[in-house]
């Protein structure tokens, strides 16, 4: 394989005198831009009482400003030819507008607005409210590893707040209130608190000129109160049962993991690909193939690496009947052999490619090459990752890999919740599942 | 991107941006750079678009027979036929294919759609030949090793038995099953746990030896490549591909059921009721294709613009979700409103949507309405074409229904010529309100009187059949 060096990705960066971030970069392969705001909340900034209040804050955004009716902002950005979403996770909120180029001014209009005269009322948190618990139950109550997820959370955390899901507690949904939402608002709603990125067929003079024109007027706030949670090392082995109506047996594990900052990071992504990525892979081949398990899959981070320190989550589905005890102790044994051993020289050169390969093809989107920007600005402190991640894979080393593994992949190191089936009666008679 | 320090790259546009014409509006007409197209002589369509943005390469290899094409005792067949078809050929085992893809940080996957099987693959440009000689050893010489089958069939029963822990799947199948009672769109394309394990080598290598030839088959190479070249090495590596016969006769036209009919599939630990209600609706090369796409966006395709989803999701708050489709297919698929609700609310949002969607038969689009849908479609066009994968499957499409050749030039201007009184007549013509197949994953018990109440206030017109169906 011949080496090549790898992408560079040519952010741009200004402030304003706000603070507000703007990170851009042109290209102009294809008439399309994706703008978007990271705004530096999440479920982490939460407290009980008070879970998923991000979330629900993200719903209410699209409930109009001054000068637009609720929902009015998904229309015009339709109407425009272009798409509009918006995220939450335990660590951003960022709403995004996927426009043609020469639109990129209408998304700078709407997310001004909404940034400095966001019209919300009792009437549109009562009903957002319903469609948020409704959420959570298709969501989450209502899906295979769900709950579990949810119970292994909050048994793998003591004291961080990643031990709540990002939609919240149902108790908690129920009691918000539209004080609550506007303090929310206040606080962390703010210029110096979101990084704005755009990706695509625009001139960044000209975008930095229009940003002034629409946000420079929006004034700063103090800084939200930071985060000062963090979890005491782990002293053995949690463990948890959650009963549901479900076809087949399974587990949820979570083992303690350092934030997307650590200079390990690169290891842990190595550990994952190895472990689950392509048909090559070692649980591909031991499990899925052979169908000793349904499904298995590892997750590290929270939707990426994540501020806080948090977890490399490792979920399996079990064959209908299948014996979960076992089935765990294999995958155990699976994960130490990497942990202990490491990977072939063959091994670590494939899994090096497949990272670096998709990379490469998640660059094709302006879309996902702006989450990458705006969530390492976020997440990491520094877009800057963007262009030094090839490097940073290559340079991992079998001895790496065995170091980070041994140390994360211990059994008092984990919470591991068990989904063992029941029937719908005994499923009913725990009382109603929120 | 501005730099790619030390890889070949050429700033050459994806799309030219050319100023807006007439009527289509102002997000700029699409139009490909200039495509190669070669036809073999056995007959192979091969497709080559130079995009030099990143070193990447996407390749389709498309076999023009999909779940359609499945027996009506084999449901799952042609998906089946497509993995295996990654799982061995004389010269490579299963293990090998998969060692080879991932060593080189390539991906290859089987899909099945109703009209068509695809091989696809992603890669890093400088592998586009290698990837080329494997995808052409896999299709013409696969072989199909029993234990690898024996293996798949494991896997493919405890993916159907997981699958029914996810309510939306099942209502997903169960819709298809009550409105195609008989006939293959009625079947769940990845088989059932009778169809599964009946399914033999036999039935595979039949339908592989019937479907996998070149002349029924399209190759769309998408990416950082030199077209001439990679023709030639196209040439080379599928040459001796047999052409095949000259035209598979598939499946009749559906018919449509003649009456309304509600099924409620129980599941009384569910906390939400999964809703599927809808009728049959348009083959993709239906000529009111267009106008349907405007009305459905405006009925419930449009998300926060549609009417749907704001008297049910914003005015109601009886959901987090909604949205209605034509799957329109080689032969007409479903039209389909799907939603989910608290089991309270389950009769609500059924007569909402049947009045909401009357209302729409009757008066037509706002004209504000009518613009901004057609404004999406029109300036959101390029959003197609913004990755090689996104620009092969628009040429598949094209290919695969016969679209014709100006298709992707002409898509805005047409789409911008639709009018109000088209819309309200396709509108009439395709939405129908009084034959719905609907099927409700619910607590049955809860849910069954209110509907069979619903059912007698004769806002089916007829009134329908409501039935309890079990789960499992």
């Amino acid at each position: 394989m011949e080496p090549r060096s790898p992408v560079v990705f040519d952010v741009r960066e200004h402030r304003l005198d706000n603070g507000l971030r703007i990170l851009t970069l042109e290209d102009h392969s294809a008439p399309l831009v994706s703008f978007q705001i990271h705004y530096a909340v999440g479920s982490r900034n939460e407290r009980p009482g008070l879970t998923g209040i991000s979330h629900l804050f993200e719903h209410m955004m699209f409930k109009g400003t001054d000068r637009r009716p609720p929902e009015q902002i998904a229309r015009e950005v339709q109407a425009s030819g272009g798409t509009l979403n918006a995220f939450t996770t335990t660590d951003n909120t960022s709403y995004f507008e996927n426009l043609p180029a020469g639109k990129v001014e209408l998304a700078m209009d709407i997310e001004s607005d909404r940034m400095a005269h966001l019209r919300i009322d009792e009437a549109n948190l009562k009903t957002e409210r319903e469609v948020v618990r409704n959420e959570r139950r298709v969501s989450l109550v209502n899906t295979p590893v769900g709950l579990a997820e949810e119970l292994m959370l909050s048994l793998l955390f003591d004291s961080h707040p990643y031990r709540w899901p990002v939609v919240g507690w149902d108790s908690d949904l129920k009691q918000i209130s539209l004080q609550d939402c506007m303090d929310y608002f206040r606080i962390h709603y703010a210029p110096n608190n979101a990084t704005v990125v755009i990706v695509g067929d625009f001139k960044t003079e000209g975008a930095v000129v229009l940003m002034r024109n629409h946000f420079g007027e929006i004034p700063s706030q103090p800084a939200p109160p930071p985060v000062v949670s963090y979890e005491r090392p782990q002293r053995g082995e949690k463990r948890g049962i959650l009963k549901k109506v479900a076809q087949a047996p399974g587990f949820v594990a979570g083992f303690h993991a350092p934030g997307w900052k650590d200079p390990d990071w690169p290891a842990i992504d190595l550990i994952e690909t190895a472990l689950t990525t392509g048909r090559s892979s070692r649980f591909y081949k031991t499990f899925l193939k052979p169908g000793r398990v349904s499904a298995i899959s590892v997750a590290s981070g929270l939707f990426f690496g994540t501020i806080d320190p948090s977890l490399v989550q490792v979920s399996v589905i079990a064959p209908p009947g299948g014996d979960i005890a076992a089935i765990e102790k294999e995958v155990w044994r699976e994960v130490d052999k990497l942990a202990w051993e490491g990977l072939t020289q063959e091994e670590l050169a494939k899994v090096k490619k497949q990272r670096e390969a998709s990379f490469y093809l998640q660059a094709e989107s302006n879309f996902f090459k702006g989450v990458q920007i705006g969530l390492r600005q976020i997440r990491q402190g520094s877009w800057r990752g963007m262009n030094t991640q090839v490097d940073l894979w290559r340079k991992v080393t079998n001895d790496d890999l065995k170091r980070v593994g041994s140390r994360i992949f211990r059994t008092d190191n984990r919470a591991v919740v068990t989904i063992q089936p029941v029937s719908t009666e005994e499923w009913e008679s725990f009382g109603p599942a929120e | 991107m501005s730099e790619l320090k030390g890889l070949r790259m050429k700033p050459t546009p994806m799309l030219l941006l050319q100023s807006a014409r007439g009527e289509a509006g102002a997000g700029g007409l699409v139009k490909l750079p200039p495509l190669q197209k070669a036809d073999l002589p056995n007959g192979l369509r091969v497709i080559v678009v130079e995009s030099h943005d990143l070193p990447t390469v996407a390749i389709n290899l498309t076999i023009k027979s999909g779940s359609g094409a499945n027996p009506p005792e084999r449901p799952g067949l042609a998906g089946m036929t497509a993995e295996m078809v990654l799982l061995g050929s004389p010269s490579r085992s299963a293990e090998q294919i998969a060692e080879e893809v991932d060593s080189l940080g390539a991906t290859l996957t089987s899909i099945s759609t109703w009209d068509c099987s695809s091989l696809t693959s992603t890669a890093l440009s400088s592998d586009t030949g290698r990837m080329l000689d494997f995808l052409s050893d896999l299709a013409q010489n696969a072989s199909f090793p029993r234990k690898e089958l024996d293996l798949l069939k494991q896997r493919r029963l405890n993916e159907l038995k997981t699958k029914l822990d996810n309510p939306s799947i099942v209502a997903n199948e169960r819709f298809a099953e009550v409105l195609f009672p008989e006939h293959p769109y009625g079947h769940p394309p990845d088989g059932t746990a009778a169809s599964v394990p009946a399914t033999t080598r036999e039935d595979l290598t039949a339908f592989h030896a019937s479907h996998y030839t070149a002349g029924n088959a399209i190759l769309i190479i998408v990416g950082d490549v030199a077209p001439a070249k990679i023709i030639d090495r196209v040439r080379i590596a599928f040459e001796k591909w047999q052409k095949g016969k000259p035209s598979l006769a598939g499946p009749e036209a559906p018919v449509s059921p003649r009456e309304t009919r509600i099924v409620l599939v129980d599941r009384s630990d569910l906390t939400q009721t999964q809703i599927r209600m809808g009728h049959l609706g348009i083959a993709r090369n239906n000529p009111d294709w267009f106008p349907l796409q405007v009305a459905n966006y405006i009925l419930g395709g449009g998300g926060f613009s549609s009417r749907l989803l704001d008297r049910i999701r914003v005015q109601k708050g009886y959901t987090y979700g909604l949205n209605s489709s034509f799957s329109a297919r080689m032969l007409p698929g479903p039209f389909v409103i799907s939603t989910f609700t608290p089991h309270e609310t389950v009769p609500e949002v059924i007569e909402e949507s049947i009045l909401v969607e009357r209302e729409f038969q009757e008066r037509g689009p706002e004209p504000r309405e009518l613009e901004e849908a057609k404004s999406f479609f029109v300036s959101g066009y390029p959003r197609s074409f913004e990755t090689p994968a996104g620009i092969a499957s628009a040429l598949l499409e094209v290919e695969l229904y016969g679209l014709g050749d100006r298709h992707i030039e002409t898509y805005q201007n047409r789409m911008a010529a639709v009018t109000a009184d088209l819309v309200r007549c396709v509108a009439r013509e395709y939405f129908d309100t009084k034959r719905l197949s609907i099927v409700c994953v619910t607590k049955a018990d809860e849910v069954r009187e209110r509907l069979e109440k619903l059912n007698r206030t004769g806002i089916f017109g007829e009134p329908g059949r409501v039935e309890v169906s079990a789960f499992f």
